[in-house]
Parts: C-alpha cells; sequence; structure tokens
C-alpha cells in the first residue's frame, strides 16, 4: 500500500472555556490512502467537525503530529499551510459552499487564482473539474441560480480541482434530499477510485456505506473502527434505484 | 501576468460583485466619499474658470494687434511684458507721447491706431453716473476681439455711443438718446457692449469725441509685420514705452530679465507657509471625517462576509488574500465614489457658470477644469476609501476560519497597543496646546490635531469602558450598551467621528467667541450709536452736496443735515493741508507743528481739522467733550482740544503747506484765529478719541489760510437714529449721483462671526446626525437576529425602537459628550494668543465660552438624533427566519 496521504499520530485538541476544558479530540490516530474513501461517524459533539478541521489544517492540534503527503503541518507557517490547502486538500461543507458573487466557473477556479494561476489556465482546469461532476453546463451560472445538488456538485469540482487529491467532506448531503445525496456520494466515490483520498464525514449510515472504512468517535476518542465494507451498490436495491 | 496581479484581478472582481449586491452600502459609501470630492471639484472649477490668465485675457487686452503700447515716461521704464504693467518709472512722459511719434520707433509697415481711456459723467433719471469711457477707431479691424457686441454695434462717427448693459438699463438703450458730461452732450445709443471677462460700467466712443474724456490715457495698438520680439520691447522700453506683445507675451522671459533687483520684489509666489498648513489642516480633517463615517459601513460588510471569508480561507486563501478582498472594497467604492464626484462637480460647475452669471455681476472666463487639481481631489478620495476600509481589512485578516464556518462570532479579541498608543499621542496633544496657548495658533492647531487622532485611536477602548453600565439598564438600553461594545469595529469608528466634529466645533467656537469677546471688548465707535455719516469721491461740488443733502433729507427726514468741512485730497501728487502752530513757536513747521499733548494715542475720525458748528460738533462728538467746547462755537470761536496751541490773547495759529510728492513742505500762508482750549477727553481702551484737534466755527471758515470744502454729512443720532431701511434708500440713491457717495451708520459692535458661528453649529450637527444615525442603521441590521429571538421569547414590539433610540443616545452622546471634553482644551489655549492685545504675551487676554454653541451640538443634536430614529425606525419584531 502506498503512503497515506493523510496521517494523525496521536492527536489531541483542548479547548479552554474559562475555568473548563473541552477535549475535542484525545490521542486519535487515523491514515488514509489513496483510492481510499473513509467515513468518520458519532453522535453530537464527538469531534468530526474537529478531526476535518484538524486535519485540513484550519485548526491546530494541542498535541501529535498531522501529516499530508508526508509533510508535517505544525512545521509549516500559516501561509504555508494555507498553500498546502490551495494544492493538495480540498474542503466540501454541509451548504453555503460557494461564494455568490462568483460564477460556478470562478468558484471553482478559486484555489487556483489565489495560487496565482494565470486566468486562462485556471478556467481550463475549472471547466475540466466542472466536466467531471457533470455539471459543466452550469460555468456561467450564479450559485443563486443553482439546486442545493447543483452547488454541492460545484463544491466538490473546487476541491477536487487542480493537483489536489485530498478530499474532506464535512455532512456534504446533509442539505440534500436523498436521491441527490446519493448522486454527490456517487461522485466522491469515484474521485476517489480515481486516485484521491477522501474524509466523509456524517451521522448517517447509509451515507457511510459508501465508504472503505468507518471510523466511529465517541467524546474525541475513536471507539471502533470496521473494516471495509462491500461495495456501496451492493446497498442499492435490484436495478439500481433507491 | 504576475501572481500578485491575479489575486488582486481576483479581489477586484469579488468587490465589484459585492458592491453589485449590497447597493444599500455601495452608495452609502459612495455619497460618504463622493459629496465631499463633488463640492471640492466644482468649488475649484468654478475658481479657477472665473480666474482669468494673462494668455486668456492676451486676445482681450490686444484684440487683433499684435503689439499695444503705452506711452509712459520719456526714461527708462520696467514694465513686465506678459501683460504691460509698468513696475518702476522714474517720471511720467511729459510731453505725452503721440501717435506719429510710436510709428516712427516700429519697423517699417507697422500700422497704429489710437485708443483713449478715462471716465466721463452719463446722465442718468437720478442725475449722473461716472462710467469708464473709451473713445476707439472704430473702423480698423484691430478692435476686433476687444469687445463683445451682445445689441447692435460700436460707434462709428461723432455723436454715436454703445454703452454696457448695466449703463443701457440705467442711462439710454440702443435706438434713445444719452447725455455725456455734465455739459449734457447729446449723443445716440447704436450698441449695447462689453469688454469680456469685466462687469463694469463702460461707455464706448469714436475717436473723434474723444475731447469728451477728461485726462484721457492714451494706448497705441499696432499691427507689426513680423511681430515685435523680446530685443525689440526692451528698445522701447529704454525709451519710456511700456509694450504688450503678443509674440512675447506668450512666451515671456524670466522675471529676471525686466524686473529690478533693487525693486526687492517678485512676482513669484513664495507660498505663504501658514496657508499652506491651514489648507493641510483643513484636508487633512476632512479625509479624518470621512474616513471615520464610511468605515462602519466597511465594517458592517466584513462582518456580513464572515463566511465568505471563511471559505476563502478554508480554499487555501491567506491572511493577505482576506485582507486584500476587503481593501479591494475600499479601492472599487472609494474610486469610484471618486470618479462620479469629479465629473459630477465638474458638471455642475459648467452648469452653475450660466446661472451666475445671469443673477450676479460675476463674470467668468473660458471654461477651465483645472486637471491636475481634478486628479489629485480624486486620488484623495481614492485614499480616503481605503484608509476607511484599512482596520476593517485588518480584521477580516484575523478571520478565525473555523468559527466563522460555524457560524460563531469567535472570542472579541483586543488588543493594548491601539490605546496606549492614542492615550500617549492625545497626551502629547494636549501638552502641545497647552504650550501653543502661550502665542502659537499653529501649535494649537496641530496639538489639536494630535489630541483628536489619539482618542480618535484609543476610541474603541473607550467605548469598551462602557461595558459594565449595560448590566444596570432595562434590557433596550442594555442590547444597546452590549451591541455597541462587542462591535467596536462598527461602533467606534461613528462615536470617533461624532467626537471630532464635536471637538472640533467646541475648539472653533470658543476661539471665534472669544474673538467677538475681544472685539466687543475694544470696539470704538466712530460716531454716537444711529448717527449717520455720508462721504463724498473726489472732485464733489457744493452743488453735488446740496444733492447729497436733498437725498438725505427726504430719505431720513426730520432730522437735521450737517456739513462737516475741512482739507479735500485730491489725486496728484501735490497736497495743501492746514497745520496747527504750537504756541509761542517761531521755527520751521517741522518743529513746530502742534499735536495734543498725551503719552498715549490720540485718534480722530475728521482729520486734523474740521469746519462745524456746535450743532454740528455734538452729531460727531462722543462723551467727554465739555459743554464750553460747543458755546465757544457759538461765539464763534475754534475749540482746541488739548494745551499748547492757544496762547495767552486766547488765539491759535494754523497755518497752510503744500507738500509735492518729495516730502518737502512749502508754508503757504499762516492765519490767527480766536479760541478756547478745552481738556482733552479721558482716553478708553485705544486711547483719545477726538472728531478733530481742532474745530472750527463756519464763520472762521474765510479766515483759513486754505480755503476748505463740505467732505461728510452728518445726521441722526442715539435719540432718532437712521434706520437700516433709510440706509439701503439713501444708498441706492447715492449711487444716482455724481458725488459718488456712500453712507455709513454707527449701529455699535457687530458679531462679525456670529453668522459663522451659526453655519458651524449646522455642518457640525449634520455631521454629527448622519454619523449617529449611520452607526444606528447598521446596528439595527446587525441585530436581526437577535430581534428574533425576542419576539420568540415575548418582547414587546416597540423594543426594537426603544433599542434602535438606544443605539442613538450611545453614538451620539457618548461621541458628543466625549467631543466636547476633548474640544475644550485647545479651544481655550487658541483664545489666548488671539485675544492678547500684544500677540501672545498673555496681555489682557478674553475667554468667551459660547455654552449655547456647545449645548447645541453636544446635547440638542444627539437628542435630535435620538428622536429622528424613534420616529422613522418601526417597532415590530421580525419573524424569525433562517439567516444565510
Amino acid at each position: 500500500m502506498s503512503a497515506p496521504m493523510l496521517l494523525l499520530s496521536g492527536v489531541t485538541r483542548e479547548h479552554r472555556q474559562g475555568d473548563s476544558v473541552v477535549h475535542a479530540l484525545r490521542g486519535v490516530d487515523l491514515a488514509v490512502h489513496p483510492g481510499e474513501l473513509v467515513a468518520v461517524m458519532g453522535p453530537s459533539g464527538s469531534g468530526k467537525s474537529t478531526l476535518l478541521h484538524v486535519a485540513g489544517g484550519l485548526d491546530t492540534p494541542t498535541a501529535g503530529e498531522v501529516l499530508v503527503e508526508g509533510r508535517d503541518l505544525a512545521t509549516l507557517s500559516p501561509a504555508q499551510v494555507a498553500a498546502v490547502r490551495r494544492r493538495s486538500i480540498g474542503y466540501v461543507f454541509q451548504d453555503l459552499n460557494l461564494l455568490p458573487s462568483l460564477t460556478a466557473l470562478e468558484n471553482v477556479s478559486l484555489p487556483l487564482e489565489l495560487d496565482g494561476a494565470r486566468g486562462g489556465l485556471a478556467r481550463r482546469a475549472a471547466r475540466d473539474a466542472l466536466d467531471e461532476v457533470g455539471v459543466g453546463h452550469l460555468a456561467g451560472r450564479f450559485p443563486d441560480d443553482m439546486s442545493g445538488g447543483q452547488q454541492q456538485r460545484v463544491a466538490i469540482a473546487r476541491a477536487l480541482v487542480g493537483p489536489r487529491r485530498l478530499l474532506l467532506a464535512d455532512e456534504p448531503t446533509g442539505a440534500l434530499d436523498s436521491t441527490t445525496g446519493e448522486e454527490v456520494l456517487r461522485v466522491l466515490r469515484a474521485r476517489c477510485e480515481a486516485g484521491a483520498a477522501g474524509v466523509l464525514v456524517t451521522h448517517e449510515a447509509r451515507h457511510a456505506a459508501w465508504a472503505d472504512r468507518v471510523v466511529f468517535l465517541r467524546d474525541g476518542v475513536v471507539v471502533d473502527q470496521s473494516g471495509p465494507v462491500a461495495g456501496a451498490e451492493s446497498l442499492l436495491p435490484v436495478g439500481g434505484e433507491a | 501576468m504576475s501572481a500578485w496581479l491575479v489575486r488582486w484581478r481576483l479581489a477586484l472582481r469579488i468587490a465589484r460583485r459585492d458592491a453589485r449586491r449590497h447597493p444599500g452600502r455601495t452608495l452609502l459609501v459612495v455619497l460618504m466619499v463622493g459629496l465631499p470630492v463633488l463640492v471640492i471639484t466644482g468649488g475649484d472649477t468654478l475658481f479657477r474658470t472665473e480666474d482669468v490668465d494673462a494668455g486668456e485675457e492676451l486676445s482681450v487686452r490686444l484684440g487683433d494687434a499684435d503689439v499695444r503700447i503705452t506711452g509712459e515716461s520719456r526714461e527708462e521704464i520696467a514694465a513686465d511684458p506678459s501683460t504691460g504693467t509698468v513696475w518702476a518709472k522714474a517720471a511720467a512722459a511729459d510731453p505725452a507721447w503721440t501717435r506719429d511719434e510710436v510709428t516712427g520707433l516700429l519697423p517699417d509697415g507697422s500700422r497704429v491706431v489710437e485708443s483713449r481711456n478715462s471716465w466721463l459723467y452719463v446722465g442718468t433719471d437720478g442725475g449722473y453716473a461716472r462710467v469708464d469711457a473709451y473713445a476707439e477707431d472704430t473702423a480698423d479691424a484691430m478692435i476686433e476681439g476687444r469687445y463683445e457686441v451682445l445689441e447692435g454695434r460700436l460707434p462709428e462717427r461723432a455723436g454715436e455711443v454703445a454703452v454696457s448693459p448695466q449703463v443701457a438699463e440705467r442711462a439710454a438703450g440702443p435706438g434713445e438718446q444719452v447725455v455725456l458730461t455734465r455739459d449734457d452732450v447729446p449723443a445716440e445709443v447704436v450698441g449695447v457692449v462689453r469688454r469680456p471677462f469685466e462687469s463694469s460700467d463702460v461707455v464706448v466712443l469714436p475717436l473723434t469725441d474723444a475731447g469728451l474724456l477728461t485726462d484721457a490715457l492714451s494706448r497705441f495698438y499696432a499691427d507689426v509685420p513680423g511681430g515685435l520680439d523680446w530685443p525689440a520691447v526692451q528698445a522701447l522700453n529704454r525709451r519710456g514705452l511700456a509694450v504688450l506683445s503678443r509674440e512675447v507675451a506668450q512666451d515671456p522671459p524670466p522675471e529676471s530679465a525686466w524686473l529690478p533687483a533693487e525693486l526687492g520684489i517678485s512676482q513669484v509666489d513664495g507660498g505663504n507657509a501658514a496657508e499652506t498648513a491651514v489648507i493641510a489642516l483643513v484636508v487633512a480633517s476632512l479625509v479624518l471625517e470621512v474616513v471615520l463615517l464610511a468605515g462602519p459601513a466597511f465594517a458592517v460588510g466584513v462582518r456580513r462576509q464572515r463566511r465568505d471569508l471563511a471559505l476563502i480561507g478554508a480554499t487555501g486563501g491567506s491572511a493577505g488574500d482576506l485582507r486584500r478582498i476587503v481593501l479591494a472594497n475600499g479601492v472599487v467604492l472609494g474610486g469610484g465614489a471618486a470618479v462620479l464626484g469629479a465629473a459630477a462637480g465638474i458638471g455642475l460647475a459648467a452648469a452653475a457658470i450660466p446661472v451666475i452669471e445671469s443673477r450676479t455681476d460675476q463674470v467668468f472666463g473660458p471654461f477651465d477644469v483645472p486637471v491636475r487639481d481634478v486628479l489629485l481631489i480624486a486620488a484623495v478620495g481614492l485614499f480616503a476609501g481605503l484608509a476607511a476600509a484599512w482596520f476593517p481589512a485588518r480584521q477580516a485578516a484575523r478571520t478565525d476560519v473555523v468559527d466563522a464556518l460555524a457560524g460563531r462570532r469567535g472570542q472579541v479579541r483586543t488588543s493594548w497597543r491601539s490605546p496606549v498608543f492614542g492615550l500617549v499621542t492625545a497626551a502629547a496633544g494636549l501638552a502641545l496646546v497647552v504650550l501653543g496657548a502661550r502665542g502659537e495658533e499653529l501649535a494649537v492647531a496641530g496639538g489639536a490635531v494630535l489630541l483628536v487622532i489619539g482618542m480618535v485611536t484609543a476610541t474603541p477602548w473607550l467605548v469598551g469602558l462602557l461595558a459594565p453600565l449595560a448590566g444596570r439598564l432595562p434590557i433596550a438600553g442594555r442590547l444597546a450598551v452590549r451591541d455597541a461594545t462587542r462591535n467596536r469595529s462598527r461602533t467606534a469608528p461613528a462615536v470617533a467621528a461624532v467626537m471630532a466634529t464635536v471637538a472640533g466645533v467646541t475648539a472653533l467656537a470658543i476661539g471665534s467667541a472669544s474673538d467677538s469677546a475681544q472685539a466687543e471688548r475694544d470696539y470704538v465707535p466712530s460716531a454716537p450709536l444711529g448717527t449717520a455719516r455720508v462721504y463724498g469721491g473726489m472732485e464733489v461740488t457744493e452743488a453735488d452736496w446740496d444733492a447729497v443733502a436733498a437725498v438725505v433729507e427726504r430719505e431720513a427726514p426730520g432730522r437735521p443735515v450737517h456739513r462737516l468741512q475741512g482739507n479735500v485730497w485730491t489725486n496728484s501728487t501735490v497736497q495743501d493741508e492746514i497745520a496747527v502752530v504750537a504756541e509761542g513757536c517761531t521755527g520751521d513747521l517741522t518743529t513746530c507743528r502742534w499735536f495734543p499733548d498725551t503719552s498715549g494715542t490720540v485718534m480722530t475720525s475728521y482729520g486734523e481739522l474740521v469746519v462745524t458748528d456746535a450743532a454740528g460738533l455734538r452729531a460727531i462728538a462722543r462723551p467727554g467733550v465739555p459743554e464750553e467746547a460747543y458755546a465757544a462755537l457759538d461765539a464763534g470761536r475754534a475749540v482746541v482740544f488739548g494745551s499748547g496751541a492757544v496762547g495767552d490773547a486766547g488765539r491759535i495759529a494754523v497755518s497752510a503747506v503744500e507738500y509735492d510728492g518729495t516730502g518737502e513742505g512749502t508754508l503757504l500762508g499762516t492765519a490767527e484765529l480766536p479760541a478756547v482750549e478745552v481738556p482733552l477727553p479721558a482716553a478708553g481702551r485705544q486711547g483719545v478719541d477726538l472728531p478733530a484737534f481742532v474745530v472750527v466755527p463756519a464763520s472762521l471758515a474765510e479766515r483759513l489760510p486754505l480755503p476748505v470744502a463740505t467732505t461728510t454729512l452728518v445726521t441722526g443720532g442715539p435719540d432718532d437714529p437712521v434706520t437700516e431701511a433709510q440706509e439701503e434708500r439713501i444708498g441706492e440713491a447715492l449711487a444716482a449721483l455724481p458725488a459718488d457717495g456712500s453712507i455709513t451708520v454707527e449701529r455699535g459692535w457687530q458679531d462679525d462671526l456670529a453668522l459663522a458661528r451659526l453655519i458651524l453649529v449646522l455642518v457640525g450637527g449634520a455631521l454629527v446626525l448622519i454619523a449617529t444615525l449611520t452607526a444606528t442603521g447598521l446596528a439595527l441590521t446587525d441585530a436581526r437576529p437577535d430581534f428574533a429571538t425576542l419576539a420568540a421569547v415575548g418582547a414587546a414590539p416597540r423594543t426594537r425602537r426603544s433599542m434602535a433610540m438606544a443605539s442613538a443616545a450611545v453614538v451620539g452622546g457618548g461621541g458628543a459628550l466625549l467631543g466636547v471634553l476633548v474640544g475644550l482644551a485647545p479651544g481655550i489655549a487658541v483664545a489666548y494668543p488671539l485675544t492678547s492685545t500684544n500677540y501672545g504675551t498673555g496681555v489682557d487676554p478674553v475667554l468667551a465660552v459660547p455654552w449655547d454653541v456647545l449645548a447645541a451640538v453636544g446635547i440638542a443634536v444627539p437628542l435630535v438624533a435620538v428622536a429622528v430614529t424613534g420616529v422613522f425606525v418601526r417597532s415590530g419584531l421580525p419573524m424569525s427566519r433562517r439567516m444565510t
């Protein structure tokens, strides 16, 4: 097996609120390899989102290591961490992923333009990413003119545009109906099978079924991990319909 | 394209799109930045257009001629080649230059025409009006361009004239008859003309009628083949001729080539350091005010963009990218506002010029857009927009991505550096203000700027000091105070704007009120209250004065009109004067000329000697003139104020002296008059105030060694004052008379600065209102989620209005109170050098604090802001809704 795309070793995250200390994560170990989709499940307040924030360099662990493509984020400056997010990591949130004042194409090319890529180059890469997720025809539309599912597809395209290969998705289907949600997960799955690594935070088992592994969190601690599950298609009724 | 440029293009694109998505905020910022740019650009354009420079005037001065020549002297002169103005000459030309002489000095083939200029009387309905007159060779083409024919034509033959619009209105228009000079020479008006860029009364005659002009000055206009270059002009200057040559004026030599160094003057404006400093201060204050007023709008924009900024951060944007996106808002809005404001200012100026010209006497030159000034003003506007976005941009760079994505406010972090820097700067400013009170107004101004900047910087910390109050207030007040202290990025700029405005108003109001108080204290009336004095121009005859007296008696009836007579000054270098000789002195007049013996200053209103009777003296004298003076005049004796002139025999000697303009006086004759000596009145703050040193009754006037003439008419007094309406009617009637008279009525001290203080209150009050209402509106918008929660828990509908009014009270009231406190020190400090009699040594300074002005801006205006908020904010809480 190749080196992990994402490696969390003994990651702990504590928040101080006045005199009390909240342990959002305690000694979490997690490795995600290219081609692998890992689901993270747990009740509210279990630390799922914190894990994703730490993995993406948006939050700094109190202890432990976070390596993305072999680079220890703790050794990087804030500007270097931002560069890692531009070039290696893609985020998808539950909703409100897109900048309302930019078109779909411009939203997808955003990380490239932030990286200083010339307009034409960035737009070509963005168009390819949109086509890949099946919404190339929405390139010129603004988010207000798209459905929730279309917005999430655009968000996934942005998360994967360019050389990015680590996808972090925080409840990406939470605001969608079940059919649209399934379509989004299908895209995620396809991308992982094409070589990306993905971490999917969800509280729904049927969505976790799309993953190769499921990690269970409670009170910031990994309490269980399941092995590779049967392919997601096995969960679908005969005929491929929900 | 470099990476830096790509990132800026992205930021500007987001800023442009955001500006369109939030039209309310966009309009607010555009108005804040654009309006000052519009006003300043429009004013500057009007000023530059009104100011006609030498280049623009050249075609007016020369017409179609190549050269204009005036015969100034028969010796070398120094003249400005760009205007033909003479700067130095030995003596006037004698005899005067003729056309043939001038032609003989010009290159072969030159053609010369003569023009003569002076004044003459034109008959009007009320008598005669004195107007400028030009006698021209109107048949020659060289006159083209020197007159603008508005109606009819220029005169071509004797007996014809063209007049300016004002003369046409007062005397006669085209096709009508008019009389010229006091001899009533008839002439027909054939046209209405105007000299470009001038609005004066003018009459144009043909050259054949030049004899009607008195003491006319000749000018010669020449058509010179090949033009006249600088060496040729210099040659003519050496002969005593002043030359305006088109060729030289368009490319004039440096000042050193023609201005004699021994004159020690220069036309080059070296600039006025104090004036520049004041202008810089005003501009800086304006920029600061714009930044403080527009800042809250950007701060709220950052709050609303918080999730978008977090998304960009999550996508890989660095802190610098986030800062750049907010700054781009400043560029787009500030730059757009500056461009719009400048364009609108120029357009408004262009539209205003014909309106101003049609309603006033003001005449403008060619439309002149000061491109460099406009670019500078627009650049300052852009800078103001950027500056307003600066602090919100810094805040954006510190966005906590995780908190923003989760919809949490995050911890409100306050830096200790800003308040420390602010308080230290304010203390330094206060120290400078105190030091400046000893005589340096600029130091007070500079210290005031530091004081305000320091307090502005410390304002967020000061707003935070309100936090403990919140718990003791009812719900609306508590919400308002908590909102203000937790959203200092929005509240503090508004409070600072109010504070800075009120501080400025306070300081200026105290300075001007103290100045006015000193002027009132030191005011010396020039006549008893209600007394009208009518003065005449030069060369006014007694018949003219009879006509003036008739006007005064008609318009202000029931009052005696007294005539004052004395030395009459003429417009020549030779002057005759009456001087009083000291008693028993037999030396020359330099040593024997008498003045009242007092150690202080002695002032007179009517010269050293005035001729009038007792009633006339009573009309012009201030308290302190003893009754024996009036009795002496009635008895036919002269009155002398002070000792040393009246001998034991009860007589004074008065001499007539002729001065020839070189400082030497020639004694023409001496006469003795019976006289009475009276003591000097008590001295006031400015010294002893007399109507004259010597008052001579009319019965003795013929015995004076020089003839005297009427100089002034006096009427009215404390018991029967001349009213303002009567004064205005007399003034209008005087304008139609040849005496060129004017009237002035003593009304006591008038506060010239009261209007300025009123304007200060109105402008300052408007700015305070704008800042308060803007901040309150933004606070209401931010508080929508809170209102939804309040509705859910059962709060009364009026809670929204109450909270808005409380917000207005916090911003307006808090800022105004702070502003009054801050403005007191510089106001008091500047009052000392402004009002010290000896300019800064502290002698007799006056301090007057206009509490009415301070109450107006410090209390009344904030209350108005609270009331306006209460009127226009609807009560009623919104239904809960999903916030995107």
